[in-house]
């Protein structure tokens, strides 16, 4: 077999082409990328940095131009509209200014609306503002303010407004409070007020007179003749009702409700009480009293007490009893009290009466008939008070006497002496109308004479007398010393006897005039007697001498002792009458002294 | 504890600048080298793509040799203008041909595009540092500035 021919074997390769990496390419790519990355960053810092300044720099310029507190009034009284500088709409700065002004804007206007809220506030509660119009006020306020920047920006004006709310809404609450506290306040004392009136006036003339209505199904009936008790009762139920709805309505707690109320049924029981008693003390002597407690306990009455038991309810009858039983008592008590105070009135009438009529018999030595009109008013005045003293008064006033002492012949010393020893020596021979009696004959001397009704009028009292009894005793004196002419000792003591009995008048008087009526004679002899025992003779004949030396009466003096002359002793001796006339007369007399003016 | 911040923010700065630069100079370095490298790999391939060439040629050789050696065998005039001996040789000449010049075409694309790709590399280089030395630079501002921004008083003021 013949052999194949051999044919060349082809390459399969084909021609290749070695690929290139851009390498150049992606680096600069990816410097550039980084590089861009970090110039950003470099220009973003630098845009911040201006962006910061222009932003501090325009709120420097919008804080300082703001309108200001004033320009805010002002555009509101005058409606003068606002000018914000910046705009919203510009740079960077003009934005920065615009909301700083807005800002500042804002601040001063919420000042400004604060202090006009607190204002009201204050003016408020002085003008005890009505709740409503505060609250009407407060958002007029509001609305005021954010009306004014109303237009610039609506939002902020929204956002202003609610800032505000709050705040007004914090007054308001505060002042609705107080508002509320106040009626309440004011409707307590009202109902207070009323309830002491319906306590106090209403409620014891139901309890005392009772109702004579009665309630048919719920509407008030004919009147009664009779004390209707049921309605009575009724209406007190009623009254109490009514006070305790109305203390609900008006905000009482329940325990004041409970209180007013316990106070309420105790004065209906005070009342019913009362009535009680008065029923009893109502009685014209002890022994009606007697039987009307003896019918209270068998529950026989009238019918105005009946009410007053229906009331208590029966649980307390047993105390009504009891109080009955001791306005019993209360009557004794009382009767013996009016009897008392019966007598004291006399007492005190009386003693008036000396007064008064003694001034008014001074007057008639002055003036007659001036005097005697005078005398008749005071008569007249205590006619009906005193009438027993009164006619005893002029009983003795219309008799006279004749002398008692001056015998014919007895000199002026001799009826001076008898007087002065009958008094010194308590002999009690003599009275005032001995001493008036002497007078009339002109045997006295003025001033003898006062000395003398002086003398004789303390000696009514019995307590003066006891006091000049004791000091008789310290000065040693006694009826046998008796002598017409006082000499040596016994006229020493008779002086010092005189000076202490003068003192002692003198005393009263004082007494008298700061109207201690209660003065103790005997009492302040014990304390005194011994500054007049002690007095040497000479100096007594001194103090005698220098009271002879300076014999002048004021005139308020001389009424003071003409009025204790008439006041302690009428003028009576014997069974004579003495009449008016007669006793102007005397009084004339009596105005001898020579009278000087009571500045002296 | 206040008052050495700003110097540990300088000092921090700093190392960034540097570290920057040093990352730029790095990466630089390694483009150059990728750039001898390609040079060299150019030539490597060129020299293998010859060597292929003429391995085609002693392959040819090999063919034609044994056509005339069998022709002659089997009584054929093996240099005989226009037959079939001659015929096979001239194909494989032919072929032969073309592979050689083949091999010789992608021996002189390998150095050029080695060449080509080494010179890239050496403009990536050169790109790494002018782009890194100029961010370095930029963040180095911009840290300077953030510090000069940021600085406060380490002393009290009056």
């Amino acid at each position: 077999m013949a052999e194949r021919n051999v044919l060349y074997q082809r390459n399969p390769r084909s021609l290749n082409i070695p690929t290139l990496d851009y390498a150049n390419a992606r680096a600069i790519a990816q410097g550039s990328a980084q590089l861009n990355q970090s110039l950003n960053r470099l220009t973003n810092f630098i845009s911040q940095k201006n962006a910061n300044v222009a932003k501090t720099k325009g709120t420097e310029y919008g804080a300082a131009n703001a309108p200001t507190i004033d320009q805010i009034n002002d555009s509101l009284k005058t409606g003068k509209e606002l000018e914000f500088p910046g705009s919203k709409t510009g740079s960077l700065f003009d934005r920065a200014v615009n909301a700083a002004a807005m800002e500042v804007f804002s601040d001063n206007l919420e000042t400004a609306a604060r202090s006009q809220i607190t204002q009201k506030a204050v003016m408020a509660e002085q003008n005890n503002m009505p709740i409503a119009e505060m609250r009407n006020s407060l958002d007029a306020i509001i609305q005021g303010y954010a009306d004014s920047f109303g237009e610039v920006d609506a939002g902020f004006a929204q956002r202003f407004k609610a800032r505000m709310g709050i705040v007004a809404n914090s007054q308001y609450q505060s002042y609705a409070g107080k508002y509320k506290t106040r009626i309440d306040r004011e409707n307590k004392a009202s109902f207070i007020s009323a309830f002491q009136i319906a306590i106090d006036e209403e409620l014891p003339k139901i309890i005392a007179n009772g109702i004579d209505i009665e309630f048919v199904d719920g509407q008030v009936g004919e009147a009664k003749k009779r004390t209707n008790i049921a309605a009575t009762t009724e209406i007190i139920q009623g009254m109490k009702a009514d006070l305790a709805q109305k203390m609900v309505k008006r905000g009482f707690g329940p325990s004041e409700v409970t209180q007013f109320l316990n106070v309420f049924d105790k004065k209906v029981d005070d009342y019913a009480y009362d009535v009680i008693e008065s029923h009893v003390l109502g009685a014209k002597n002890i022994i009606e009293a007697n039987i009307l407690v003896e019918n209270l306990l068998a529950q026989s009455m009238p019918t105005n007490v009946k009410v007053a038991f229906d009331l208590l309810g029966p649980e307390k009858i047993n105390e009504a009893n009891e109080l009955a039983k001791n306005a019993l008592d209360l009557f004794q008590e009382q009767q013996t009290d009016i009897m008392q105070l019966r007598e004291n009135r006399i007492k005190t009438n009386t003693s008036f009466f000396k007064q008064e009529i003694g001034t008014a018999l001074i007057e008639m030595s002055n003036d007659f008939e001036g005097g005697k009109l005078s005398v008749a008013m005071v008569l007249d005045k205590y006619e009906n008070l005193i009438p027993l003293e009164i006619a005893e008064f002029k009983e003795k006033y219309n008799m006279t006497t004749v002398g008692a002492i001056a015998m014919p012949g007895s000199s002026k010393q001799d009826v001076r002496n008898a007087f002065t020893q009958d008094l010194a020596f308590a002999t009690q021979r003599y009275s005032i109308q001995d001493v008036m009696d002497e007078q009339l004959r002109g045997n006295l001397s003025q001033v003898d004479y006062e000395s003398f009704l002086t003398g004789y009028s303390i000696r009514e009292d019995k307590n003066f007398k006891k006091a000049l009894n004791f000091g008789r005793s310290m000065f040693g004196l006694n009826e046998s010393m008796i002598v017409l002419n006082p000499q040596g000792d016994n006229a020493v003591r008779i002086n010092k006897m005189n000076a202490f009995e003068r003192a002692l008048i003198l005393e009263r008087d004082s007494q008298i005039a700061e109207n201690n009526l209660a003065f103790d004679a005997f009492e302040w002899t014990k304390n005194n007697i011994n500054r007049f025992v002690g007095e040497s003779e000479d100096e007594i004949l001194a103090i005698n001498q220098a009271r002879i030396n300076n014999m002048i009466w004021t005139k308020a003096q001389l009424e003071a002792v003409s009025n204790d002359i008439i006041n302690q002793k009428p003028l009576e001796v014997g069974s004579n009458v003495l009449s008016y006339e007669d006793a102007v007369e005397l009084l004339e007399i009596l105005n001898n002294p020579k009278i000087v003016s009571d500045k002296k | 504890m206040a008052a050495i911040l700003p110097f540990l923010q300088v000092a921090g700065t700093a190392f960034s600048f540097i570290s920057k630069i040093s990352s730029a100079n790095a990466q630089a370095r390694q483009n150059e080298a990728k750039a001898y490298e390609a040079g060299i790999k150019g030539r490597t391939d060129a020299v293998a793509y010859r060597e292929e060439g003429i391995q085609k040629l002693k392959e040819m050789r090999r063919a034609m040799s044994a056509n005339i050696a069998r022709g002659s065998a089997g009584g054929l005039d093996p240099f005989a203008a226009g037959e079939t001996i001659d015929l096979l040789n001239l194909n494989n000449l032919s072929e032969g041909g073309q592979d050689w010049k083949l091999a010789r075409n992608n021996a002189e694309m390998a150095i050029l595009m080695g060449n080509r790709q080494s010179m890239i590399y050496q403009d990536a280089a050169a790109s790494n540092r002018t782009y890194g030395y100029l961010g370095a630079v930029a963040d180095l501002s911009t840290s300077t500035a953030t510090i000069i921004e940021n600085r406060y008083p380490t002393e009290s003021t009056t």
